[in-house]
């Protein structure tokens, strides 16, 4: 089963439908989402999605965007070319964050449920629950598809969970408040970030293992997302009230580069080629563009209210 | 009628409230190793409440280390002594604990008690305050107050918090006892939740003590948004919420306000 999931990755890697080249940035506070033409760095339109719309990511086959709108309970479904909700369904409670497997199935984490659920897209089917900690937040799926990390917020746990099985491999405490993760692009190293005492660890995914640990070198950081260069090299964090973006070495977590953004960043996503990354800054209602080669801002832009998550089709 | 509803309505609450607290109680029942935590004080206190809301997250996090906290209602304090539970969170005066304190310096002893003790008496190793001294209180008052602001006061926790999940909390709290959290509820979760994590971290087996764990290496932050901490006199270094119409108006940290009220003393 395992081996199927890898070679589905694969295929569905390589069986895409031509790029938008378009950011979808899920505005908290206007309930929209605002389309960027990432050749342009403009907005191109606005959409209406629903009620507090959070986490946003892109159909493996580019097809279709998804944008978790906790305050309706519901998943709204896009059309990335014609920039419109053809559809919604139904998540569980306060849908907060999710990770698109390669399969096209959605791990999303349930806020008030403690509780992840795994859901078709495709049907609106809701195919598993899986128990976990209180406000589940971050969630992030293994690039060999075979495992799917969640954090617990209020519990200070990351759950690793095997997939297809939906059972929980270990359960590993973390500083407190954890709020993203993101595997490491073999699949065996897991990141996770803590937002009190702004807290990075780097744990074995198989053995739930710490391997280490680092603090950010700014007392205002409470780290939110974090992603990996496409290289592996370099871990992108973002700061939160420290209004910074971290470098850090992934291999030794060492601090490389700071890039200051705006206030309280939040979202982060990389171009498919890795040279750019895009932040959502919530304070500023803005989403900022860094060329990840000289580690500069590129560009700013701005957006509705609280931008929170960000997902490029390019 | 209307008087009907509300009888009915008073039966359903009694019935939600008493079923939430034996369920976080049997809930205990299931899992490999207990962990008794004694609870002095009222049991139909906002702080005990408070407690069983901080014991349903404690084994939310414990069922998945094999963890199971039991809190236990006591009214002796020699018990302490003869069953050596892993800790003891206690609303009575801590004048009243100074015998079981000295007794068993391996056991931490949560004070959730407002009650205030001069300065002097407050460096017993194994005797933590949740609660900010009341000095804290009036010097957070006083400090708002200075800039010409309108009058207002200063607590620990409030309904209509937030940030940090406050929101959540409050909103599972209301939805378990049919009560609004407010301070006293608050320094009862605070107190078993810091405490349980506490020990998940260190190792119910671990040779290092309970006591040095909490000193050192608290890494809790009670949905305040910030590392929690105990300072030289052992009182939780936290935010204070400021409060004006019933609505927060500021928030004030306690680390310098205590310090400032103790003038040179410490315990260290």
């Amino acid at each position: 089963m395992k081996l199927i999931l890898a070679i589905t990755a694969i295929i569905v890697a390589t069986n895409t439908m031509a790029a938008t080249n378009r950011a979808f940035v899920s505005n908290e506070r206007s309930d929209s989402v605002s389309v960027i033409d990432i050749l342009t760095n403009k907005v191109i339109k606005t959409v209406q999605v629903g009620k507090r719309p959070r986490g946003v990511g892109i159909s493996p086959d580019g097809n279709e965007v998804y944008v978790a709108i906790s305050a309706d309970n519901a998943i709204a479904v896009l059309d990335p070319v014609k920039m419109e909700v053809i559809r919604t369904f139904a998540s569980g409670d306060d849908p907060e964050a999710f990770a698109i497997h390669s399969n096209g199935n959605l791990y999303i984490s349930n806020e008030e449920d403690a509780m992840a659920s795994v859901y078709d897209p495709r049907t609106g089917a809701l195919l598993a629950t899986i128990d976990v900690g209180i406000e589940p937040e971050g969630v992030a799926v293994a690039p060999d598809g075979t495992r799917v990390a969640v954090t617990s917020e209020s519990t200070n746990l990351v759950h690793i969970i095997d997939v297809p099985e939906h059972t929980i491999q270990n359960n590993v405490l973390v500083g407190a408040r954890p709020r993203s993760v993101v595997f490491s692009n073999d699949s065996q190293i897991i990141y996770v970030t803590a937002e009190i005492g702004g807290e990075v660890k780097k744990i074995a995914a198989d053995t739930g293992n710490l391997i280490k640990k680092t603090t950010l070198p700014d007392q205002n950081a409470k780290p939110k997302d974090v992603l990996l260069s496409r290289d592996g090299k370099n871990l992108y964090v973002a700061g939160g009230r420290a209004n910074k973006i971290f470098i850090l070495d992934a291999e030794s977590l060492d601090h490389k580069n700071s890039i200051p953004v705006g206030k309280r960043v939040w979202g982060l996503a990389l171009s498919r080629d890795g040279s750019r990354l895009y932040t959502t800054d919530g304070l500023d209602h803005q989403v900022t563009v860094i060329d990840t080669k000289s580690e500069k801002v590129k560009a700013v832009i701005k957006v509705g209210k609280f931008p929170w998550g960000i997902a490029l089709d390019d | 009628m209307k008087n009907e509803k509300s009888i009915l309505r008073h039966y359903f609450t009694i019935l939600k409230t008493s079923s939430f607290v034996i369920l976080c109680l049997l809930s205990t029942l299931a899992y490999s190793k207990d962990l008794p935590l004694y609870f002095y004080g009222d049991m139909s206190s906002n702080e005990w409440y408070g407690a069983i809301q901080g014991l349903q997250e404690a084994n939310a996090q414990g069922k998945f280390l094999q963890l199971n906290y039991k809190l236990i209602h006591k009214t002796k304090l020699d018990d302490v002594k003869a069953d050596k539970p892993y800790a003891v969170i206690s609303s009575l005066s801590p004048a009243k604990l100074r015998q079981a304190l000295l007794a068993n310096p391996q056991i931490p002893f949560l004070n959730i008690s407002s009650i205030a003790e001069p300065f002097s008496r407050l460096c017993t190793p194994n005797l933590f305050y949740i609660r900010p001294h009341p000095s804290s209180l009036v010097a957070a008052e006083a400090a708002w107050k200075a800039e010409g602001r309108i009058e207002a006061k200063a607590v620990l926790w409030h309904h209509s918090f937030k940030k940090y999940a406050a929101a959540q909390l409050n909103k599972r709290y209301k939805k378990n006892t049919d009560r609004r959290m407010n301070s006293e509820s608050w320094s009862g979760w605070a107190s078993v939740k810091l405490f349980s994590d506490t020990l998940a971290r260190n190792g119910p087996e671990s040779e290092i003590s309970i006591v040095n764990f909490l000193k050192k290496s608290l890494a809790f932050d009670g949905q305040k948004g910030r590392d929690l901490f105990f300072n030289s006199y052992n009182y939780l270094e936290q935010p204070l919420l400021v409060i004006h119409d019933d609505k927060i108006v500021a928030e004030i940290s306690t680390s310098q306000l205590l310090s400032a009220e103790s003038g040179a003393f410490s315990c260290k």
